[in-house]
């Protein structure tokens, strides 16, 4: 099965065995979306358009910007999440009906992958040209540099949109992985489990701590 | 091709007024009933664990093609449309009026009176509540009064809900919880809630919406349903006032009519859809419209307004476990010195929800700082170290005559039918107290705040009606109102209007289980002369 974020992109030359690793974790996170219904309509369309994220580039990206306390582990599970939500995305789908508004019927935003793919592309030449390597072999701190000065460039504002609305990537990666009920139950220390189905009684309790290990994974 | 739909009662309108009325007439009565209704048939249960899920990835609308293109009324509160209404995607809050809003002009010297007390729709607001399920908790009954007791045992009670209602409660304000039409065990078929925190898109069954009575009426045989059809006129007999038929088209086929007779014809259809098509069936002995020899077809638009508010609070909240649910109060509905200290009209609810404004993680801090890595991590932890609540105030307003639907004769929908529009008008006592009202509440949350702690976020007013109702309202008088004490026109014997349309004034609280309860009334006046 082909997939949208495949790691075909060439991205500069980082370790063959990284590479081979991501490359196989792109096809599991294609296997695993495998999506049905308006989600399989959507990868279809979004493959005819000949999307594309380097996947490679996007694990750096994402090291750069996800917080370092959730690990490679909590960074592999986040990009995993961000990569299965994009396959799964439709573009300008019917939008819920305003309430308190008569107003037509709204659609959502075409396809943000184009967009952020080329962005992780420029930061790429940027890095290459600026310090002589590809984005993915720079040390962290100078990615996040790259990146800090792109978003003043991109005027992020201060609070995260809905993922697909991000004018860059960076808060589209963040926006959803923010938005993620077992983020927040990282930052609140504690098993919120929010959206999940629960018995009836669950709820009235205050939420159980996290165990440490949970915490750290 | 032509085509005729005939039934012993029809009923135009497919939301929860009509499933009352059908259900109703279904059980009392051996009647053919027909169900129009100008949306689609939405009958999707089995994918709403599937919608429910993109509605949360990506914010889709779940009920996909809710809505006729081309086809909205303006200032209207949405403009979803199919089988089932907007109590398809309603939050499923369902508290009833109180005892007051039924008698302002009596109580108070303002607005006017219901033809009806609170005591001759309580009856029906029990049926209602049996025939939705709903879950309540009895309040004060100064405040709460009821003659039996909720079908369900309230939900229990969220964590942050319980530290919320203690919170409030300092200021001396009782709170109690918001009824709704959510399963606390299982109800007529449908399961037991859990939790699932998307009541726009239920997917458990577990809160009402009318397919179910829909779909559980069209499989005891006891309905036809007629989606995608459009009526666009009522025709009254030739020899008398009574409705003969109403003559419609089905939208894949526009250009073939639809002919539909009964001997009882319901219009259930909103209170803005319900106003249009008796606005639009004018002509002949009836020049202003069907139904409209007093003049108020589409007028007394009626609702209420809010004010919302966004408060910090000194305690720790764990946000995104059942934020649907609030707490309700209806101390200031009472009439009292308290309640209406200054001898001014002002009648308002108070309601309290959890929140997670200004705890939500963010990309940059108050300095405008970015927040890459761990720093958005912290930020966040940081700010949750308090909770947020939102307060609201929903306050009545009372309608100017002026407050109404018309018909907009250059704007048009797809088959050449004029568009309402609505302007919502109050009436010089509520426009002259709108300011006071406002500050009064404001100055009640702020008590809220100065006895339990915490501070002011953000505070905003509404400018339009919320929960709206009104344009064929009932009374005695048929030269002041459309339809009577049990939602029959004045002007035709065979003519019903249900629910939401009939009321006079919205009083406090959210209006849908009324508009059950009174169709619920009408249906049970109908039934006897079956």
């Amino acid at each position: 099965m082909d997939c949208l974020m495949s790691a075909d992109t060439p991205s500069g030359s980082g370790p063959s065995s990284r590479r081979k690793f991501l490359k196989t974790s792109g096809a599991v996170v294609a296997a695993v979306a495998a999506p049905a219904g308006a989600a399989a309509k959507a990868a279809q369309e979004s493959q005819a358009l000949n999307l594309s994220l380097d996947l490679p580039l996007l694990h750096a990206f994402a090291e750069a910007v996800l917080p370092e306390e959730i690990g490679a582990d909590g960074v592999r599970d986040a990009l995993r999440d961000f990569v299965t939500w994009l396959n799964g995305f439709e573009p300008v789908a019917e939008l819920p009906h305003p309430y308190l508004s008569s107003v037509e019927v709204q659609y959502g935003p075409p396809h943000p992958a184009p967009r952020w793919a080329s962005q992780l592309q420029a930061l790429d030449l940027l890095a290459t040209r600026e310090h002589g390597m590809p984005f993915a072999e720079l040390p962290v701190a100078t990615r996040r540099e790259l990146i800090a000065a792109d978003l003043e460039r991109h005027d992020a504002g201060p609070d995260f949109p809905r993922p697909a609305y991000a004018g860059h990537v960076a808060v589209g990666l963040l926006a959803r992985f923010y938005s993620r009920p077992r983020t927040a139950d990282l930052a609140y220390g504690a098993r919120i489990n929010a959206r999940a189905c629960r018995d009836l009684a669950s709820g009235a309790t205050m939420p159980e701590p996290l165990a440490t290990t949970e915490a750290q994974n | 091709m032509p085509r005729t739909i005939e039934a012993d009662v029809v009923i135009i309108g497919g939301g929860i007024s009509s499933a009352m009325v059908a259900e109703r007439i279904a059980e009392d009565t051996e009647a053919s009933i027909a169900v129009i209704e100008a949306g689609n048939r939405i009958f999707d249960f089995e994918n709403r664990f599937n919608t429910r899920r993109r509605f949360l990835d990506y914010g889709e609308n779940p009920y996909h093609g809710d809505h006729i293109p081309g086809h909205d009324c303006k200032n209207a509160q949405s403009r979803s449309m199919s089988v089932g209404g907007l109590a398809m995607h309603w939050g499923g809050t369902t508290p009833r009026y109180s005892p007051e809003d039924f008698r302002l002009r009596s109580l108070f010297g303002v607005g006017a009176d219901w033809p009806i007390s609170y005591d001759d729709l309580d009856p029906f607001y029990q049926e209602a509540e049996e025939r939705i399920g709903v879950a309540g908790e009895q309040g004060p009954p100064e405040y709460d009064p009821r003659s039996g007791g909720y079908p369900m045992d309230p939900l229990p009670t969220s964590y942050n809900l319980g530290l919320a209602k203690e919170w409030a409660e300092k200021s001396g304000i009782p709170y109690w919880r918001n009824p709704v039409s959510k399963n606390s065990r299982p109800w007529r078929g449908r399961r037991e809630c859990i939790r699932c925190d998307t009541c726009s898109i239920c997917p458990t069954g577990a809160k009402y919406s009318p397919d179910f009575t829909f779909q559980s009426l069209l499989e005891a045989g006891r309905i036809t349903l007629h989606d995608r059809t459009m009526v666009r006129r009522l025709v009254p007999k030739a020899d008398s006032d009574a409705i003969g038929q109403a003559d419609a088209f089905h939208r894949d086929d526009p250009d073939d009519p639809v002919t539909i007779r009964a001997r009882h014809f319901v219009l259930a259809a909103g209170y803005a859809w319900s106003s249009h098509l008796l606005l639009m069936s004018a002509g002949g002995r009836f020049p202003d419209g069907i139904a409209n020899r007093s003049g108020t077809v589409g007028r007394f638009i009626t609702g209420h307004r809010w004010v919302n508010a966004f408060v910090s609070v000194p305690m720790r909240l764990y946000p995104g476990v059942y934020g649907s649910d609030s707490l309700l109060s209806k101390r200031f509905q009472h009439q009292d010195d308290e309640a209406q200290p200054d001898g001014k009209y002002i009648r308002h609810d108070l309601r309290i929800w959890e929140s997670d404004r200004g705890k939500r993680a963010r990309l940059r801090d108050d300095n405008g700082n970015l927040l890459l890595g761990d720093a958005a991590l912290n930020d966040w932890r940081r700010r949750i170290e308090t909770g947020s609540l939102r307060m609201r105030g929903y306050y009545d307003v009372i309608p100017a005559r002026e407050s109404a639907l018309t018909l907009e004769p250059n704007r048009k929908n797809p088959w050449g039918d004029p568009l309402p529009r609505i302007d919502f008008v109050d009436d010089p006592v509520s426009a002259e107290l709108r300011g006071y009202t406002e500050a009064k509440i404001e100055e009640r949350f702020r008590r809220i705040l100065t006895a339990g702690g915490g501070a002011m976020l953000n505070i905003s007013f509404a400018s339009d009606y919320d929960h709206p109702g009104g344009g064929c309202r009932m009374g005695d008088d048929p030269d002041d109102s459309v339809v009577d004490a049990w939602g029959r026109a004045h002007d035709h014997e065979n003519l019903w209007i249900a629910g939401a349309p009939t009321i006079v004034g919205s009083g406090c609280n959210n209006g849908t289980l009324t508009f059950a309860a009174l169709s619920l009334r009408t249906a049970s006046r109908l039934a006897g002369e079956l």
